[in-house]
């Protein structure tokens, strides 16, 4: 029984990161990432963009590292610190304000 | 082992073999572009001939998504069972969600606005003498449309006045 769930679990991971490779390889194609920091096509890049791509990107990466030390030990998905959480929402409110008064 | 048990097992073999060929054929349709992603990651395109634009609150949506998503999968995996999910991951997803609906709705409240605004007039003096040229042709062109069709209609009334009252 355990060596059939094994088989689920890689079975299922490897459906994940087919999708995931799959995914990007449609992406790759079409988008260019240069422009998730100006409001128009091959426009000057926007500080409120710059500070939420930095904010999403460190962000993602810091939660994903962290929950998986104190996550594994822990065995529960790990709570986030409220002042990231401030900080993210006040990134989210200068980006759309941005996009508004732009 | 037990009947019962062979039972279970091979019930959760078939579904799990269903559910494997189903994901496989997701992920084979979208390696191959028949399910079209693309576009996953772009805002709407602003006019009939431009291409969409890379969108940040999509980008950043589908960030936090993969990551929680991926991490509470491994955790629960590890657990062998699902697992709780504190406040702090939820409130994250809900932050990017709102952003990326007020985004939307932003983007469309603009596009309707520009619809409905009348066209700018042109500030350089050789596109605005190309307009008024451009006027002037298809005025002209009317005008002459209109002295062509009330001629047709003079010559008709007069080929109907002829055969009403015919000469000697």
């Amino acid at each position: 029984m355990t060596t059939f769930y094994g088989f689920l679990e890689t079975g299922l991971i490897l459906i994940l990161l087919g999708m995931a490779a799959a995914t990007a390889r449609q992406l790759a194609r079409s988008v260019k990432l240069s422009e998730l920091l100006s409001k128009t096509k091959g426009g000057k890049a926007d500080p409120e963009r710059v500070m939420l791509l930095f904010a999403t990107v460190v962000g993602a990466l810091a939660y994903l590292s962290y929950g998986l030390h104190e996550g594994l030990a822990q065995g529960k998905l790990p709570d986030i610190p409220e002042e990231f959480l401030a900080a993210m929402g006040s990134g989210n409110i200068l980006y759309l304000s941005g996009k508004i008064f732009r | 082992m037990a009947w019962s048990e062979v039972i279970s097992l091979l019930t959760a073999a078939s579904i799990a073999a269903i559910i494997a060929a189903l994901a496989t054929t997701v992920v084979a349709s979208i390696w191959t572009g028949k399910i079209d992603l693309a576009y996953l990651l772009s805002e709407a395109a602003s006019g009939p001939n431009e291409l969409p634009k890379a969108s940040l609150s999509r980008f950043q949506a589908l960030v936090f998504t993969f990551v929680i998503a991926g991490l509470y999968m491994i955790l629960c995996l590890k657990e062998q069972k699902l697992l709780e999910i504190t406040q702090g991951p939820l409130i994250l997803l809900g932050i990017t969600s709102a952003t990326y609906l007020g985004g939307k709705a932003i983007s469309a409240q603009k596009d309707e606005a520009e619809k409905q605004a009348p066209p700018p007039k042109p500030d350089d003096p050789a596109t605005a003498a190309k307009a008024a040229a451009y006027d002037a042709t298809s005025a002209a062109a009317q005008a002459s449309d209109q002295a062509a069709a009330a001629k047709a209609a003079a010559e008709q009334a007069q080929q109907a006045a002829a055969a009403q009252n015919p000469g000697p």
